[in-house]
């Protein structure tokens, strides 16, 4: 069976932006209860393609990811279960520290 | 029969010498260019990151919330982010952390509708932003520097 891919651009937004859901339609929150935590829940691993965007804004990614934590799911879960792919490494260091430090939102990472 | 051979051998050795010189200037000439066309393209970045810089301290600082100033500013750093993903700038090798951290200075805190609020230019979130954009430059150029202004081949340009 091969592995779903939600591709951020075309499932989501090309213009992800905002932490919580109040600052806007396609916010890391909304991400992340649409998207990530209906996967994660149901324990299917899922590609997460992050390419094709106008950019993401670091309260967006945390709130996707970091959050994950935040809602009880343990780093090993998050990590076995979403592959990251993009041409830009420095967003899925980005995103792995987020999972890392998931539940000291605030810590510098 | 051995001025023959003498003469073809001769003949041979001249045009390995012709050849080998032309692949040497052909070398170091490609190597100028590309040399060139990164440092240009160096220099355009540099100051990109510098302009992210004096916007995202003015969005910070402003009165009130801007989304079209942040969308600017998250597109441009992402800009900044993908230039230095692709050919021919990857070959720098910036480390990811450094534009990492860059990215997470301006859209980490502060940045969203919600939990805006005007910063003073003496606020940790300020000096975040100066330490973020000098690494980068910093990086950009000491990668650049190491790859090319230390390369063996330096030593036989002028």
């Amino acid at each position: 069976m091969s592995t779903r891919v939600i591709k951020v651009a075309g499932d989501f937004s090309r213009y992800p932006a905002g932490r919580y859901k109040n600052d806007g339609p396609y916010s890391g929150e909304a991400f992340r209860d649409n998207f990530l935590l209906p996967a994660v829940s149901a324990g299917e691993q899922v590609v997460i393609d992050l390419d094709g965007v106008r950019g993401y804004g670091s309260s967006f990614l945390e709130e996707a990811f970091g959050g994950l934590v935040r809602k009880g799911f343990s780093q090993a879960t998050i990590k076995s279960l979403l592959l990251l792919r993009s041409i830009d490494k420095s967003l899925i260091e980005e995103v792995e520290d987020y999972i890392q430090h998931g539940a000291e939102p605030d810590q510098d990472v | 029969m051995c001025d023959v051979r003498y003469t073809i051998l001769n003949q041979i050795g001249t045009w390995l010498v012709v050849v080998t010189g032309w692949l040497v200037v052909h070398f170091f000439t490609v190597m100028r260019e590309r040399q060139k066309e990164i440092r240009e393209l160096k220099s355009r970045l540099v100051e990109r990151v510098l302009e992210i810089e004096k916007r995202s301290i003015c969005f910070h600082q402003a009165q009130s919330y801007s989304y079209e100033n942040g969308a600017w500013l998250v597109a441009e750093i992402d800009r900044v982010s993908k230039t230095l993903s692709r050919r021919p700038l990857s070959s720098l090798a910036v480390r990811p952390e450094v534009i990492k951290r860059f990215r997470q200075s301006i859209t980490r805190r502060n940045f969203d509708f919600t939990s805006f609020v005007p910063q003073l230019s003496n606020s940790e979130l300020i000096f975040a932003i100066f330490a973020g954009a000098l690494d980068l430059t910093e990086e950009l150029e000491k990668a650049y520097e190491s790859r090319y202004l230390d390369s063996w081949w330096q030593l036989f340009r002028d």
